[in-house]
């Protein structure tokens, strides 16, 4: 691993319970931080809601916030526990331990588990698993079997492997791009040697996902001729997986897309990526906690853990591993 | 408990089922009277049960052309409480948007229904049980399924009316996809595609057959729908207790031949009933409210429009 990556970085973030430490995150730490530390279960783990399971996505942004945030040690122990004991033999992780098949979460956990100081043994066969993870759309049946029923449903390049959300299915634009953000902490050397490949496949592949005027949805530019409708969360994602390359006119148009709808983003969780990825290429969004907390006054943001640490995360002011400062080495 | 413990019978053992098709010309304040009407007359066995309405909620659409008019659902949600229920409650899982909140924000349901915490359950990350499929028409045999369905005592599939680009339509028995756990199976359920979609909307059909359903076709979607398709005002809501029946006759509102899509003819060997003479009308009659619906090229096959009919076909 890069000593300089977010995984056992030396920087420590403010703590934003410290109120000496405080800036202007009122909304993070009044409202966001007491739910998420309410929210733990006695497990350590958190569930996609209060006094659910333990489930590895949400326990996965509830790290990767408290450690942005910064200051609740305890909490961060725990849940970095709960993580690290889910974690299956073969470095992947289920949606739920009771789900049992390894799959898409497998990229997000590796990253939280990194970002919470967990123990990189654990991390890196993480993230050799994800290097062995293939979508299956590129393969010899399914270009014959395309070529054979003259199906032109979809205008893509399905011999570019991506990510998929399941094992044996097609890649998606959001496990391809967790997993793009996840292998970048590591240097080439760390992983099995597929994984150059596999990344620069990745990024083809997402280049070749993005909807013709800009913009990402869950991976479909086109179905029958007509242009994909772009969506909020898939082109935050993208952006970010994609960071390392400002220079390209794919990415620049992307940001233009997410900077000019970004106003009229309905859901926490939407607005909390979007905002992520715009500051992540320099550029600064409108205010966020204005619009959370209207949505927070109208219903608590249904109690989502998820949407909550994602929140926690945007506002945070520490260190950002969805970064990409250290670009694809 | 919404597992389906009716028997899979073929058709000819099938007793005839009941279809009701309203004309409604918008989404007004006349839908809470025009469905308890309809409800009543399905005598259903809700009083002090917990009902699970399943809209269909696919991607922020301002318009609801994509979605089910939360109208529909508010006004449904009212006449299973006049009915009696103890308790109704929303779940969708939304296959094309992680951001469930985002398509209720845009949709405005809390305008229509109220506060939507405790009242809304977000299908794609509720808690799951893992249930072996009662069929095996695809290669899925078991599913993680949202325990937020199963433990409910009666399920309404509330879908859009609309034509599907994979499917030719997708009506109250595709609209179980929306119950598979995205966090499980992702966004979309890709899962589904690789087993096959018509053979995994039976098996999902037979294992939770829905207890009710009412199509949303006051403003429909033809063309490539189910996303990218054109509004198509419908003006009718079909209703009824067997899902495969309101879907048939829903079909031929649509213009098309039910026998002729794939996994509604398969339903209609086991689950419901799929033929004309087996389905009791009440309200309209699907001939007097049937439109040409715009397909798709590959779906010409399925459209069952007399040439000659007053309501001129449109041009697909």
């Amino acid at each position: 691993m890069k000593a300089s990556g977010p995984i056992g970085r030396s920087v420590a973030p403010p703590n934003v319970f410290n109120p000496n430490e405080r800036t202007s995150n009122n909304f993070a730490c009044d409202v966001c931080l007491p739910f998420l530390l309410q929210a733990q279960n006695a497990d350590g783990g958190w569930g996609y809601r209060p006094r659910q399971a333990s489930a590895t996505e949400p326990t996965a942004w509830c790290l990767l916030a408290l450690a942005k945030a910064g200051g609740a040690v305890a909490a961060l122990e725990r849940g970095r526990n709960w993580l690290a004991a889910a974690q299956q033999a073969v470095g992947s992780w289920p949606t739920r331990p009771e789900t049992v098949q390894g799959n898409w979460v497998t990229a997000l956990a590796g990253l939280a588990l990194g970002a919470a100081g967990g123990p990189r043994e654990a991390v890196a066969r993480a993230a050799n698993w994800v290097c062995g993870s293939q979508s299956r759309t590129g393969g010899f049946r399914a270009r014959l079997g395309k070529l054979l029923t003259r199906k032109a449903v979809t205008e893509q390049d399905d011999s570019l492997r991506g990510w998929s959300w399941t094992p044996g299915t097609a890649g998606w634009v959001e496990p391809t791009s967790v997993s793009l953000i996840f292998l970048r902490e590591f240097a080439p050397l760390e992983l099995e040697a597929s994984a150059v490949e596999r990344r620069r496949m990745g990024e083809a592949m997402l280049y070749n996902r993005m909807c013709p005027g800009g913009g990402w949805n869950t991976g479909n530019p086109k179905v029958y001729g007509v242009p994909g409708i772009p969506q909020p969360g898939p082109t935050a994602w993208a952006l970010l997986a994609l960071a390392g390359q400002p220079g390209r006119d794919e990415i620049r148009r992307s940001l233009d897309w997410l900077a000019r709808n970004y106003d009229s983003i309905a859901g926490v969780s939407s607005l909390a990526l979007g905002r992520i990825a715009l500051q992540a290429s320099g550029r600064q969004p409108p205010r966020l906690e204005p619009r959370l907390a209207t949505l927070f006054a109208a219903d608590g943001f249904l109690d989502d853990v998820t949407a909550f640490a994602q929140a926690t995360f945007a506002l945070g002011e520490g260190p950002d591993v969805l970064r990409a400062a250290r670009a694809t080495g | 408990m919404a597992l389906s413990t009716s028997p899979l019978l073929p058709a000819s053992e099938r007793p005839p089922s009941l279809v009701a098709i309203r004309r409604a010309a918008g989404y007004n304040g006349e839908l809470l009277e025009l469905l308890y009407e309809t409800l009543r007359e399905f005598r259903l066995p809700v009083v002090g049960k917990s009902v699970l309405l399943k809209p269909n909620l696919v991607q922020s659409d301002s318009q609801c052309v994509i979605n089910t008019h939360p109208a529909v659902i508010a006004a449904a949600r009212e006449a299973f409480l006049k009915l009696g229920a103890g308790r109704v409650t929303i779940g969708e899982g939304p296959g094309h948007e992680r951001d469930t909140a985002a398509i209720l924000e845009e949709i405005r349901l809390r305008d229509w229904v109220g506060g939507l915490r405790g009242l809304f359950v977000d299908l794609n990350v509720e808690e799951v049980r893992e249930v072996a499929l009662r069929t095996r028409a695809s290669k899925l045999r078991r599913l993680f399924l949202p325990a937020a369905v199963l433990e409910a005592d009666f399920v309404v599939s509330m879908p859009k009316m609309k034509t599907h680009h994979w499917v030719g339509a997708t009506l109250s028995l595709k609209n179980l996809f929306g119950i598979v756990p995205g966090s499980c199976y992702g966004w979309p359920k890709n899962v589904l595609h690789w087993a096959g979609i018509e053979n995994s909307i039976l098996d999902l059909a037979t294992t939770v057959r829905p207890d009710f359903a009412i199509v949303d076709g006051i403003v429909a979607m033809e063309g490539n729908g189910p996303i990218q398709g054109t509004a198509k005002a419908a003006g009718v809501l079909v209703m009824g207790d067997d899902p495969v029946a309101v879907d048939a006759t829903a079909a031929r509102v649509m213009g098309l031949a039910p026998e002729r899509i794939g996994y509604l003819k398969k339903a209609g060997y086991v689950l419901g009933n799929l033929r004309e003479e087996k389905i009791r009308q009440i309200g309209e009659k699907p001939e007097k409210v049937r439109q040409r619906f715009a397909v798709l090229d590959r779906f010409q096959g399925l459209v069952d429009f007399p040439a000659a009919s007053k309501n001129a076909p449109e041009q697909s």
